[in-house]
């Protein structure tokens, strides 16, 4: 019996609290339950959508009808291998958070060895261990982390998570349950044509080109002569439903986490530009002041999120193994109105956790609003800048955004990974006019980060809310390749429908 | 007697120091061991709007001590001619001498003083074993009285029983997911009990004892620029029913809906730990091991997932838990376990009130 | 003025959990100040900032608990002293706040601060037991304070009455919740210069303690058994309520019965 709740009503929505419908909701509890459902589906002709922990800021996992497919309950780490660095196995639903603590304590339950021993060696290994991608919303499923190839502040050093997914178990929509090791299955150019332990697997992949000079998310990864399993990571559910997932650890070094305050925006941008030429830190977050008022305004009863300066302004946040870089640090901040002495540092796990909830309560403030609007303006949902490009144009960009926003007299917020030139730019929609307007503005801001060499979707992905960016960036003819792909091997075109590209 | 110098001296040790034995003596002999009879407990009173009362958590102890002991109890109590009314009910739960400590400095409640005045009493009645309630001040003046008469204490105790003359006592430790049984080998034994866990006895009408009037000056006294009472004591401790909401408690709109379903049905509303952390509730309102212990008659778990650390914390004649999920661990110890979505039901028994 | 503050170090709660033995796991788990201890730092802070004077943190444990003391000194504190020795463990309160209690006579301190209670043992028990054996007051509940003309006055919580009480020289405080400082982190300056104020180890001998004052033989109390509680399973009824108007009525009619 697959569990099932007929009331699906909290499992339409997600962070982008764009609200979506469905009939049900299927809650799987291994691979048997999702391959009985996925027949179901075929049989009777039903959507399935499906969802981890709904953190995503797209609408990905938000059903426009038909059933959810809730994978809530595969929530275990299943196990540990060495094979020149160990990696870990999961379920979707093992949260980032969850990882986190138990690669800290190593207390990992009962799990399987991958390879003889492994799970012993790792307890007695000394080291410390840890999973370099962070986003900072801590609750996100590592499922949803590969199927959007998700990033973090980390990135700037250890790259998205495509770099750490070693290997995935994917069941496809006719049943047929894959295990895709990475280094394996390879395309010959833009063709695939392989054999998985006896399942034969053709795909045209699309001819566009993908961006990796910028952090990309937006579009199916496609590179002449590809990693197969690269085909599914970043793919938004669209070519199968994850069952495992094996990610790679590295060794952990201490760290110590800072936020550096400054008088106003242009100052800590100045210091972020210095910092990246003179020092080596591990990301670069930038607040600007307007977000620091937010968290300041929305924060201020809650015990769990670290109140900031009185004073109006802007901050940077970074993490530094080297604590010699101080002396260069103390300077470049001198430089900018800001010091040592107005600042926040710490090496503590929960000090440098608070920071990290700090940093993640600005565009959660930003979602409570939107949410709090939708009573009276169900359409809206949040709108967030998710564009990167590459360094040299970073400062002609920053400029547009002010531009474009000002000259449509509209209130905004700028944070985020100024380290991989990745701002998110948040609107603070009023009402239904500026949310009209927002979306002229995203729509210039998609095609200047285009022109300038970038990616209007760096890390969020496109799920249904910004499918317009697929033919932007790759034209008519990607997206019918993408469509093309996506029927190839979804037939009966169930799973996930709307993600990406709108058939 | 002469002066013994400093140890090698032929007729035994003179100092009860345990650091100052004479070479050879591996310990100290206490001529105190067998001879402490009774229990001593103080009875901690309280002022509400029908006068002074006994502490509800005093009258727990004296049913626990009944149960487990037939020895002489002996309680303290401090106040004036307003106290009389209550020598009846102390009696009838198993008092048999009361001294009431009659002076004008002992009716302000002091630690130092009431802790030195309890000390003194023990050292005169020498009892077994003193055994407080752990309420705020009895926490507070039963760890002074410890260090007083130099014996062992063994706080906020969720069992106590008797072997062979001792007092074995278990607590909690590690916030509720140890429990460790304690025993004390100087006397008196002393112990703290966590208030709400054991049950009064049913008083014995007509049942009398004696009662002795002592004065007592105390050395240290507080210098108390004001105190006020604390306005709009929600307390969920003496509720029979509790409506409870956890962390399945998305929308803290939700809280509202249980405030106004609590007050039709004669419930109070209380919660987890984590909705106390999220600062949704004070911390008085967190039922658990690191919050109050509660024994309503009917405890309703909304969106509760069960942890042992807060299951500590009810002694609840019934429990049904309301959650979605089947699978909670809180649904093998409910009574009943209603599966579906905590808020919506909420909602639905507002509108079924509103009719 | 000298204050010396009281703390522990303690594992931290949230990561322990129970194995398939129904042992306790505190291997590999990370440690952290004793968060009420935490408090009393934050109160002591603020005693300095009205009053002047040095801070001086001292705990009793292994050699791990150093890592405790350096973030005490970032968060505030001068310097730091590590009751370390063998002799110290197994210790109940009684022989724990005796071992404490030397340390403090021999720095001669004005007031002593500390948490209302630790989270592993959570008595409760050490700040009272200090005050006896050092002969000081006792301020428990201490959850604000103020300076009114000259004088300290500290503002105690006792649930259901609030009393402020003058304070002297030669008192213990106990502290029941946090008074947030000017800053939630220390700054990278206070964090660097923390490196350089001082940490003194002491052992028994150092405290000129007899081998039956500390640890297990100082103790008066002892555990003779640990177990992990049982939750009392029941038998319960399970009712599907997809429909929420079938679990709103199942419990109105329990209420009414």
């Amino acid at each position: 019996m697959i569990a099932f709740l007929s009331n699906s009503e909290s499992y339409d929505i997600d962070e982008s609290k764009s609200r979506g419908h469905s009939e049900g909701v299927f809650i799987p509890e291994n691979s048997e339950d999702i391959k009985e459902i996925l027949k179901r589906a075929r049989h009777e002709k039903f959507q399935l959508t499906v969802c981890g922990n709904r953190t995503g800021v797209c609408g990905g996992c938000v059903p426009n009808g038909g059933y959810v497919l809730s994978l809530e309950k595969m929530d275990r780490i299943l196990g540990i291998g060495y094979d020149s660095g160990y990696y870990i196995r999961v379920q979707p639903c093992v949260t980032v958070r969850q990882m986190g603590d138990a690669l800290l304590t190593k207390h990992l339950g009962n799990i399987e060895d991958l390879t003889e021993g492994a799970f012993q060696q790792f307890r007695d290994d000394h080291k410390k261990y840890f999973y370099p991608i962070d986003p900072t919303e801590m609750n996100g499923s590592l499922g949803g982390n590969a199927a959007t190839n998700a990033s973090g502040p980390r990135t700037l050093k250890y790259g998205p998570t495509r770099n750490w997914v070693c290997g995935l178990d994917v069941i496809l929509t006719d049943g047929t349950e894959l295990y895709i090791p990475r280094g394996r299955y390879f395309a010959k150019g833009r063709h695939f044509d392989v054999d998985i332990d006896g399942y034969r697997l053709v795909l045209d992949i699309p001819t566009y080109d993908f961006n990796t000079d910028v952090k990309n998310a937006a579009g199916v990864y496609c590179k002449d002569d590809m990693d197969l399993i690269d085909l599914f990571i970043g793919s938004e559910g669209l070519f199968g439903i994850f069952v495992s997932i094996d990610v790679r650890i590295i060794e952990w070094h201490p760290l110590i986490s800072n936020i550096m305050f400054f008088p106003d925006d242009q100052s800590a941008l100045n210091f972020i530009s210095d910092m990246k030429k003179e020092c080596s830190p591990e990301f670069l977050e930038y607040f600007d002041c307007g977000s620091i008022d937010l968290v300041r305004r929305s924060y201020s009863c809650d015990p769990n999120i670290p109140a900031p300066p009185k004073e109006r302004c802007s901050a940077v946040f970074f993490d530094l193994a080297d604590e010699d870089e101080y002396n260069t640090i103390s300077e470049i901040a001198e430089r900018y109105g800001g010091s040592l002495d107005n600042s926040w540092c710490s090496s503590d796990r929960r000090d440098r956790e608070a920071m990290f909830r700090f940093r993640h309560s600005v565009p959660q403030a930003i979602f409570e609003y939107v949410a709090s609007l939708k009573g009276h303006m169900p359409g809206i949902h949040k709108m967030g800048t998710d564009m990167s490009v590459p360094d040299e144009r970073s400062d002609e960009m920053m400029a547009y955004y002010k531009d474009v926003l000002d000259s449509h007299s509209l209130e905004y917020v700028i944070f985020g990974h100024m380290g991989n030139n990745h701002p998110h730019v948040e609107i603070i929609l009023k009402d239904m006019e500026d949310f009209a307007k927002a979306k002229e503005c995203y729509d210039l801001f998609a095609k200047k980060s285009i022109e300038l060499g970038g990616s209007p979707s760096a890390e969020h992905g496109i799920g249904k809310i910004k499918t317009d960016y697929i033919a932007m960036m790759y034209g008519e003819e990607g997206r019918r390749q993408i469509i093309e792909l996506k029927r190839k091997l979804d037939p009966s075109m169930i799973l996930n429908i709307g993600n990406m590209v709108v058939p | 007697m002469s002066d013994c110098g400093s140890g090698s001296c032929s007729t035994g040790s003179c100092s009860s120091d345990k650091d100052r034995l004479p070479p050879g003596m591996l310990s100290v002999y206490d001529l105190n061991q067998q001879t402490g009879l009774g229990t001593l407990v103080w009875a901690e009173t309280v002022k509400d709007e029908n006068g002074m009362k006994i502490h509800p958590a005093v009258l727990e102890i004296l049913g626990k001590i009944k149960s487990i002991s037939d020895d002489r109890v002996f309680a303290m109590i401090t106040g004036s001619v307003e106290i009389k009314p209550l020598y009846k009910i102390l009696f009838e739960h198993g008092v048999d001498t009361i001294y009431h400590i009659r002076d004008k400095s002992m009716e302000t409640y002091g630690p130092e003083a009431y802790a030195e005045c309890l000390a003194d009493l023990s050292s005169r009645i020498n009892p077994m074993s003193i055994i407080i309630a752990g309420t705020t001040r009895g926490r507070e003046i039963a760890p002074l009285v410890a260090a007083t008469l130099k014996t062992g204490l063994t706080a906020d105790c969720t069992e106590l029983s008797m072997e062979d003359g001792k007092l074995v006592m278990t607590r909690p430790a590690f916030g509720g997911d140890l429990l460790a049984t304690i025993i004390c080998d100087k006397h008196p034994q002393m112990a703290t009990v966590r208030p709400g866990v054991f049950s009064p006895s049913e008083p014995a009408e007509g049942r009398s004892g004696t009662v002795i009037s002592r004065p007592f000056k105390p050395k240290i006294l507080k210098e108390i620029a004001n105190e006020q009472k604390v306005p709009d004591d929600y307390d969920i401790s003496e509720a029979k029913i509790l409506i409870s909401l956890g962390n399945g408690i998305k929308d803290k709109s939700t809280i509202e809906i249980a405030e106004y379903v609590a007050s039709k049905i004669g419930a109070k509303v209380s919660c987890s730990r984590a909705l106390a952390e999220k600062g949704w509730f004070d911390r008085s309102r967190q039922v658990g091991q690191s919050g109050r212990t509660v024994s309503p008659d009917i405890y309703l778990a909304f969106g509760i997932s069960g942890s042992s650390q807060h299951m500590a914390g009810i002694r609840a004649k019934k429990i049904i838990s309301i959650n979605n999920d089947p699978d909670a661990p809180i649904c093998a110890l409910s009574d009943k376990c209603i599966i579906g979505d905590a808020t919506e039901i909420l909602k639905a028994m507002k509108r079924s009130l509103e009719q | 003025m000298k204050i010396a503050v009281m703390i522990k170090q303690v594992p931290d709660s949230k990561l322990i959990e129970i194995d398939e033995n129904g042992n306790l796991r505190r291997d590999g788990v990370p440690a952290m100040v004793d968060p009420f201890g935490f408090f009393g730092l934050r109160f002591a802070v603020k005693m300095k900032e009205l009053l002047g004077g040095t801070i001086t943190v001292i705990t009793m444990g292994p050699n791990q608990a150093v890592e405790a003391l350096k973030r005490c000194l970032e968060y505030g504190a001068d310097d730091a002293v590590l009751l370390s020795d063998r002799a110290f463990a197994g210790a109940d309160t009684f022989a724990s706040s005796r071992t404490l209690a030397q340390s403090i006579l021999d720095g001669d301190y004005d007031y002593i601060v500390c948490g209302m209670q630790a989270t592993d043992g959570d008595t409760g028990q050490v700040p009272a037991e200090l005050s006896v054996m050092l002969g000081f007051q006792l301020v428990s509940y201490a959850s604000d304070l103020e300076i009114d003309d000259g004088k300290l006055f500290i503002k105690q919580n006792y649930g259901d009455t609030v009393r402020k009480v003058a304070v002297d020289k030669g008192t213990v405080i106990s502290v029941s919740r946090e008074i947030p400082g000017e800053r939630p982190f220390p700054s990278i300056r206070e964090h660097i210069n923390a490196k350089n104020k001082p940490i003194v180890t002491k052992d028994r001998v150092a405290l000129n303690l007899g081998a039956y004052s500390t640890g297990m033989k100082g103790s008066f109390t002892k555990v003779v058994k640990t177990a992990t509680p049982i939750p009392v399973k029941k038998q319960s009824t399970i009712i599907d309520s997809s429909d929420p108007e079938v679990g709103a009525s199942e419990l109105l009619k329990e209420v009414n019965q």
